[in-house]
């Protein structure tokens, strides 16, 4: 009996595990960029990766079976400054004093190169605003 | 293959039918006094660019006033639709009617990357090329065709479509309005001073059909009764005011008019729930109820790494430690000199015995003047020469800078931490910065900026006049009267910030005063300025435009400190900048000329430059810094010795 709690607790210790650490950050850098600057950059997509927490996550990511699933913006909707007006949900809470051009920054960074989600976005979302 | 083809036709024919359904819906009787009033001044234009064509000696007098005419007829038709051009886009509209013949841009878009030069085009040069002794009708044509062709920008999709709704109108309005208070009455646009109020009456006419349209086309969103009542009564006055610019009673239009107009804008903005679409908005703040308060522009984020911070307590916290900091020699490479020996917070943040302060090393002074650190926050970029981006780059840069504070990145976070005191606040503090996993040099200068930007508050005696609150005397409205129009000090310092950051608050703007070495004019100041950033013909010897808030407190003055006393200031301006003392500044933007200012007018002008004179609160120094667990840093002195 106890043996058997132990180890339903084990697994669902590493259950748990697993899914943190699919959840963890991982990016996509161009094979042309050199060591320590995917380095650099790693370190503010771990950044932007927190600030996209606080400053967008409540409207822009779902979360299913432990599993984030964060939006692939493609290119031409990650202008950062653009973003700040790119709809009437953003405009009241998107000025400069809401989110510095800083985070803003290491948000677009982190956005542009985390890996895919493999979730196909509805792009007639994003464009219907 | 046939069905490809019915299928297309079908489409076709949907399409064409969707089109034209779709223009019958859309234009309202705003859209479509919008769509016609750009189309006849683009008529007027391509007129303009005929009659220069036909012209056959445009070096006549006769044919050069025809031209003139044209041209006057072409700015007349411009205000008509000025309201819309400046604020849908912003860089056709300087094409249109720039003021510079080169502008380098530092627009908050571009704000991380390199300045870019723009070569100027539009009516107010080609009304300058006029007055050249040889005219060459394809240049005269070149700036014409230039502003042409960017009027066309004005009937894209992209933008009318935003005439579909009503957001627009109102933000189009603020920044009429902000610039009503700024530029319209100071011939920062307009190459004669005899155009000056007769335009700004132009503007205001043709601005009320605008209005008149808009409340046709859009009745649930309206300007209300209060507000079309106050603008008539502008326009009445302005109409009764003297045609000359430099007799216009600019105080009382914007104290009167101006300012409480943009009051009940701000409040519909407010009611009708107003969303911005464009990017030149994002540094306005639609809670703020005055031009002249403190929270209209955002500027700089004062709070740096800590901006989300909301709760009072950990804000009192952050000042608390900034105030420790701002007085800490640590920062400092040699333990003897903090961010008060320089701005000295009971000397409005700036020192007042020196041309400049002594250098790091004791062995000399610095090149520039210590600036005051008040509403340092109201720049676009910060320095003389425009070379930091934000508060926190600035306070980074001047304690690692080796003439200044001669301190190391690596070594000062580790000096702070090493006094216990400032470990236990900084440790609580990163709780308010997850993305950050250690305390960095961010939080230590983020808590100093924090602590100097709260010192303002735009209470100065101005302020509360424009306000409303007190009144002024009458030789104070006076010199504000002449700072607006006949000494040209409006073209530079605008108002409310009364420094080189205009509508929409977007851009620092630098000039080139020809500012002397010595108070003998023997040579100009070697300084380069704006050239060391972004070396070019245009930039050399060119400073970012200064505040004049708090500007009789914060003397010597200029980039160098050369001048001791305002009056030395206005008689240097009064006489044409370095030019007019003789210097040889080929790119000088100041004009040469005198501006023929009586010793009563100078007296003045310097009266009203008093009353920018905000209400600074007394500041006590901490009793004791924090004690360092190293040997090394443990005898400090509050505020440091030099
Ligand atoms: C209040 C909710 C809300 C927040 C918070 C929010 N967004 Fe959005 N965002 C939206 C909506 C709604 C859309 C429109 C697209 C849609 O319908 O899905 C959108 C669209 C976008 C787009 C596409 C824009 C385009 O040009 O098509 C991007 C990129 C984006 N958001 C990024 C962000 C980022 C980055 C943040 C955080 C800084 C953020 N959003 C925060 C609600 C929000």
């Amino acid at each position: 009996m106890r043996k058997s709690y132990v180890i339903s607790l084990l697994f669902v210790g590493v259950v748990i595990f697993a899914c943190s650490s699919s959840r963890k950050n991982s990016y996509v850098f161009p094979t042309e960029m050199s060591s320590s600057v995917q380095a650099s950059y790693k370190e503010i997509c771990d950044k932007g990766k927190v600030l996209y927490d606080i400053h967008c996550a409540h409207c822009h990511t779902t979360k299913k079976w432990g599993k984030e699933l964060i939006p692939d913006f493609t290119s031409s909707q990650l202008e950062a400054y653009r973003i700040r007006i790119a709809n009437e949900r953003h405009e009241p809470i998107m000025n400069d004093e809401q989110v510095p051009a800083e985070d803003l920054g290491m948000i677009m960074t982190f956005l542009t190169y985390k890996s895919k989600s493999g979730i196909v976005v509805n792009q007639k979302n994003l464009d219907n605003h | 293959m046939v069905r490809k083809v019915v299928f297309s036709v079908f489409l076709l024919t949907s399409l064409f039918f969707i089109f034209s359904f779709h223009q019958e819906e859309t234009t309202n009787t705003y859209v479509k006094y919008y769509l016609q009033q750009i189309n006849a001044f683009k008529q007027i234009e391509k007129e303009l660019v005929q009659t220069i064509k036909d012209s056959k000696n445009l070096n006549s007098v006769q044919t050069k006033m025809q031209v003139q005419a044209s041209l006057q007829a072409s700015r007349n038709k411009l205000k008509a639709i000025d309201f819309w051009l400046r604020y849908l886009d912003p860089l056709s509209h300087k094409k249109i009617n720039g003021p510079l013949p080169v502008e380098w841009e530092t627009e908050v878009f571009e704000k991380f990357e390199k300045p870019y030069k723009r070569e100027g085009a539009g009516l107010t040069l080609a009304y300058l090329y006029l007055e050249e002794e040889k005219i060459e009708p394809q240049e005269l044509v070149g700036l014409i065709q230039k502003s042409l062709d960017a009027s066309d920008s004005y009937l894209n999709d992209s933008i009318t479509r935003e005439l579909n709704s009503y957001h627009h109108f109102y933000l189009c309005n603020r920044l009429f309005l902000l610039n009503l208070a700024s530029i319209y009455t100071t011939g920062f646009e307009c190459p004669d001073a005899e155009s000056i109020i007769p335009e700004l009456e132009q503007l205001l006419v043709q601005t009320e059909i605008i209005y008149l349209k808009y409340n046709e086309s859009y009745p649930e969103t309206a300007l209300n009764n209060n507000y079309l009542n106050l603008y008539s009564k502008a326009l009445q006055f302005v109409k009764t005011q003297s045609q000359d610019f430099n007799k216009f009673n600019h105080y009382s239009f914007i104290k009167d008019f101006v300012n409480p107009l943009f009051g009940l804008n701000q409040e519909m903005i407010l009611k009708y729930k107003v969303s911005s679409r464009s990017l030149v908005d994002y540094s306005l703040n639609k809670q703020a109820t005055s031009i002249f308060s403190k929270n209209l522009y955002f500027g700089q984020n004062p709070k740096g790494i800590f901006n989300r911070v909301k709760d009072p307590e950990v804000l009192a916290q952050i000042e608390a430690v900034g105030k420790l900091l701002f007085y800490d020699p640590i920062l400092s490479g040699n333990n003897e000199r903090s961010c008060a020996s320089c701005h000295n917070p009971n000397s409005y943040f700036t020192q007042t015995e020196l041309p400049s302060s002594e250098s790091f090393d004791h062995k000399g002074f610095l090149g520039r003047n210590t600036p005051t650190l008040l509403n340092a926050q109201f720049n676009h970029l910060l320095m003389a020469d425009g070379s930091q981006y934000t508060l926190q780059m600035q306070a980074n840069a001047v304690i690692t800078n080796p003439v200044e504070m001669g301190g190391n990145e690596n070594e000062f976070v580790e000096k702070v931490l090493s006094c216990k005191d400032y470990k236990k606040v900084f440790s609580q503090l990163i709780k308010q910065t997850p993305q950050e996993t250690k305390i960095t040099k961010e939080h230590i200068v983020s808590a100093i900026t924090y602590y100097y930007s709260k010192f303002s508050l735009h209470t100065s005696p101005f302020d509360l006049a424009m306000n409303n609150q007190i009144e002024l005397d009458e030789s104070v409205q006076g010199g504000f009267n002449i700072f607006m129009s006949k000494a040209q000090c409006a073209t530079c310092h605008f108002a409310p910030h009364f420094n080189g950051v205009k509508p929409p608050y977007v851009g620092s703007e630098f000039e080139i005063l020809g500012v002397p070495a010595d108070t003998n004019y023997s040579s100009i100041s070697p300084d380069k300025g704006r050239y060391e950033i972004n070396p070019s013909d245009e930039t050399l010897h060119a400073f970012r435009t200064g505040t004049l808030r708090n500007i009789a407190q914060t003397k010597p003055y200029m980039h160098n400190g050369v001048f001791n006393t305002l009056e030395q200031v206005v008689s240097f301006y009064n006489n044409g900048g370095g030019v007019g003392h003789g210097l040889l500044v080929p790119n000088q933007t100041l004009s040469g000329d005198s501006l023929h200012l009586s010793l009563e007018e100078q007296v003045q002008l310097i009266k009203f430059m008093e009353t920018l004179t905000e209400d600074i609160p007394k500041e006590t120094p901490p009793n004791q810094l924090p004690v360092s667990s190293n040997a090394m840093y443990k005898n400090r002195i509050v505020g440091g010795i030099y």
